[in-house]
């Protein structure tokens, strides 16, 4: 189907909005029915999922927050806020840039400057807001540390079963246990390389077997990202471990589906790919 | 009227859209649930559902189950003097569940939607349709089994946009689909599966646990060579699966030659027994997950379907593996039967459905072997050549252009298979045809190959010469497991002449046949408890008096649910 022709079946202007394509598919499939239509079905489905293409392709600005303006705010809260923001962004920066330690020293630099470590003593206002900004550089920027990650959810008690969080937002919840379950399965890589860098190849290889059937890689997301991160350190090695890459590749069936290493780094696929050339044939 | 029927491995439900709703059809016992299996009694007629079940165990040559495995096979199970295929014996299934509508309907039923594994193959298929057939049902639509979940399930979701997986585990099979729900759109992103994954593999790791651990050492090693034996630890095996959940153990019990042999097992050295089969629970997963090019945190909600998911074991892992609770708000036994009604009801184009469309997919691609040429003029054959990619939205038609590889090539020799394998030998064949073409030098003749693919989840192939524009079609029946219109016919003509078992005496026979079970299994003051409750009901029996036998039948069920509980359904 050519540029154009998928919106005129949909009588659609170009868009990038998704829901307003679906919105017109639907309509025009509850007259078009499968199993009564199939044809006409097959046309009208040829062109929304070239429509859905093309919008994917079509630049979106992402919707904007809606905040109250300052104005309509309590003036405690405002000036408060002021005070900490600075502190918040830098914790964002250092998760973002920054190494691990730098942004655990600045944590704790603030839950200082803030008298923020006593329960009793504290801001309660100042301790809300703190929580506000933490939460958002836990679950919204773009990266951020391990342990940091783990500091915020113990700080809070947002994975305890009781917590505001879980009643307000089960996602979100949801989301930062699949964060801490993932920060344990890269912990998991980093002992497997630190292995392979002391030579102990063997004992890399009980451990990767041990890992395929435990409970840290039970769950599918966890499991994806593991096998991701293991094979671009491991397309990293000017001198593949051979024996050890075999048994990740007969370990997590890469041989039957590699779809999700390709697609995680096509790059470092490749060069996996090329690297193991002397193990098997692709 | 359209009837919507889950054809099981274990047990088959009927159910029909009525009034806005689905509503499940009882059985002549009162049961949603007809176990799928088929007998023989004593006067050689066919007993359908619990009945024959009880008859499993003290007549395991006359009773069969677990048939559906073979459905697409032409393997054949004897009763008595008889030999069935599998299209048969299934046929007697929805024959009966086609009797249970007509009774609650009260009218005449001739059209159903019939539901089917996703993962089931081109034969598998026809091989349901055909078994309609002989039932005298026109199937008006096969549904894959977890589409059919889903529906059930969107149309009680209030969400108006979600997106979720089904996690279909019956008896005998095993599928995964994701779907999204929007405006009234259910669509099936992607499907996956395993044919031969079910609760009744559960049953048989336990029944091989039991072996191992108390049968061997009293010379129980074979635990098919007594089929009176088998039926006993299989009963054993299913309550002990149901019953196993934290810290509590269950036991299996079995009288075996004149000893008590008993085994304790608790969950934890269940699931190590289970453990091949949790693992194969995994893949087909990945594979949907991938195809649907989502991560499972993406899912708004895991929707279990099936009876084996019922398992405390099966529920855990599944939280496990998706990092949260599946849903379980509608029965998981008859989830399935219940999307079937709806898609019974849209296919009758039922009002209170309008604003309801449902889209499915195709579950495994579908091509042909072609030749590679791995030197200049050297050519390989044996490749795959995928026309219809898997997860591709259906109804589809797809084309591909092949083209002749030998200067004067007299014909071309086009296999069809299905399957995800870069060689077909490893894919599952489907059919062939070999269409004459007019002899010109290599690479000059080109045949378009076309592929369509229906709601139904059967194949068509068309081949066209490019030359001469000569068309032909390849009707994929050709194959060992389906019959032809003909052997059909001959069936239709055997099955006729079968007696039916009485439906109104069904609860009589189901009872006897239980009791006559329990006999078999009872030991000392029981039995003779058994033995003179059946007999004091059978005298009843032979009064003809209906309240008598009411009375009777109360008596005798009283009797045997104080020494086993009620029923196993």
């Amino acid at each position: 189907m050519s540029d154009m022709k998928c919106w005129d079946r949909l009588g659609l202007a170009p868009t990038p909005d998704e829901r307003e394509i679906k919105r017109t598919y639907a309509r025009l499939l509850k007259a078009t029915r499968p199993e009564e239509d199939p044809e006409g079905f097959q046309a009208l489905r040829l062109a929304f999922e070239e429509a859905m293409w093309q919008s994917s392709e079509m630049s979106r600005t992402p919707p904007q927050p809606v905040v109250p303006p300052d104005s309509e705010r309590d003036p405690r809260e405002v000036e408060a806020e002021a005070l900490l923001r600075p502190h918040i962004e830098k914790l964002a920066e250092l998760n973002e840039q920054g190494t691990e330690e730098e942004a655990m020293a600045k944590l704790a630099a603030v839950l200082d400057a803030f008298e923020l470590r006593d329960a009793g003593a504290r801001d309660p206002l100042l301790w809300q807001l703190f929580e506000d900004g933490m939460l958002w550089v836990c679950c919204d920027i773009a990266a951020n540390h391990d342990a940091f990650l783990r500091a915020g959810v113990s700080l809070f008690g947002w994975m305890e079963p009781d917590s505001w969080l879980r009643q307000r937002d089960p996602k979100t919840v949801e989301w930062l246990g699949l964060r801490l379950h993932e920060a344990d399965a890269l912990e998991a890589v980093d002992e497997l390389l630190a292995l392979l860098d002391e030579g102990e190849e063997r004992q890399a290889m009980v451990e990767l077997a041990r890992l395929a059937e435990a409970e840290v890689l039970i769950n599918v997301d966890v499991r994806h990202l593991f096998e991701a991160e293991l094979m671009v350190s491991l397309s990293e090695y000017d001198n593949m471990p051979l024996q050890f890459a075999g048994a990740a590749l007969t370990l997590f069936g890469w041989r039957r589906d590699h779809r999700h290493l390709e697609e995680y780094h096509p790059d470092a696929w490749r060069e996996f790919g090329r690297k193991i050339k002397p193990l098997i044939v692709f | 009227m359209i009837i919507g029927i889950d054809l099981g491995t274990t047990n088959s439900l009927v159910a029909v859209w009525r009034d806005g709703q689905a509503e499940m059809i009882p059985n002549a016992l009162g049961h949603a649930l007809t176990p799928s299996v088929v007998g023989l009694d004593d006067s050689g007629a066919v007993l359908v559902g619990l009945a024959a079940r009880e008859r499993l165990i003290t007549h395991p040559q006359l009773t069969t189950a677990v048939f559906k495995r073979y459905m697409g096979s032409d393997r054949q199970t004897r009763l008595g003097t008889q030999l069935f295929r599998p299209e048969e014996l299934s046929a007697l299934v929805l024959k009966s569940l086609k009797a249970d509508a007509e009774r609650y309907l009260g009218e005449a039923v001739t059209e159903a939607v019939i539901t089917v594994p996703a993962y089931f193959s081109d034969a598998q298929r026809k091989a349901t349709k055909i078994a309609g057939q002989l039932a005298g049902l026109k199937v008006e639509r096969l549904v894959n089994e977890p589409t059919a979940a889903a529906l059930a399930y969107g149309l009680h979701q209030n969400e108006p946009e979600s997106r979720f997986l089904v996690f279909d585990l019956g008896g005998g099979t095993f599928d995964i689909s994701i779907l999204e729900l929007f405006e009234g759109v259910m669509e099936v992103r992607a499907s996956a599966g395993d044919n031969f994954l079910g609760g009744e593999d559960f049953s048989e790791a336990l029944i091989d646990g039991f072996i191992e651990a108390v049968g061997k050492q009293h010379g129980l090693t074979d635990k098919e060579a007594d089929p009176v034996v088998y039926q006993a630890l299989r009963k054993q095996a299913e309550q002990a699966k149901r019953g196993l959940s934290g810290t509590a153990e269950v036991a299996m019990e079995l009288r075996y030659q004149e000893q008590n042999l008993r085994w304790a097992i608790g969950e934890e050295a269940f699931l190590k027994l289970c453990e091949p089969l949790l693992k194969r629970l995994r893949e087909p997963i990945e594979k949907a997950l991938r195809d649907a090019r989502l991560k499972a945190i993406d899912l708004d909600q895991i929707v279990l379907a099936g009876g084996a998911t019922r398992m405390p074991a099966v529920r855990k892992l599944v939280a496990k593996l998706f990092g949260r609770m599946p849903a379980m708000n509608l029965n998981p036994d008859e989830v399935v039967a219940r999307g079937a009604a709806v898609m019974a009801g849209l296919k009758a184009r039922d009002e209170t459905l309008n604003e309801v469309v449902m889209t499915d997919v195709c579950p495994y691609s579908q091509g042909i072997e072609v030749s590679e040429q791995i030197a200049t003029g050297r050519f390989q054959p044996g490749f795959y050549l995928p026309i219809i990619e898997r997860n591709s939205v259906v109804p589809i038609s797809r084309e591909q252009v092949v083209s002749t590889i030998v200067d004067n090539q007299m014909a071309l020799h086009v296999s069809v298979y299905q399957g995800e394998s870069r060689l077909v030998k490893d894919n599952i064949f489907l059919g062939e045809i070999t269409i004459p073409v007019p002899p010109r030098p290599a690479g000059q003749i080109s045949v378009s190959v076309r592929f369509t693919y229906d709601v139904n989840g059967l194949l068509e192939a068309e081949m066209t010469v490019a030359e001469t524009g000569e068309k032909h079609r390849l009707i994929i029946e050709e194959n060992p497991g389906v019959l032809t219109p003909a052997e059909i016919e001959e069936k239709l003509a055997a099955l006729a002449k079968l007696k039916i078992h009485p439906r109104e005496l069904l609860p009589n026979a189901q009872l006897m046949a239980r009791a006559d079970r329990m006999f078999q299994q009872a030991l000392g003051e029981e039995r003779q408890w058994i033995a003179q409750a059946t007999a004091r009901f059978q005298s009843m029996l032979e009064s003809q008096e209906e309240t008598t036998i009411k009375q009777g039948r109360d008596e005798l069920k009283t009797l045997l649910d104080q020494l086993e509980g009620e029923g196993w359904l």
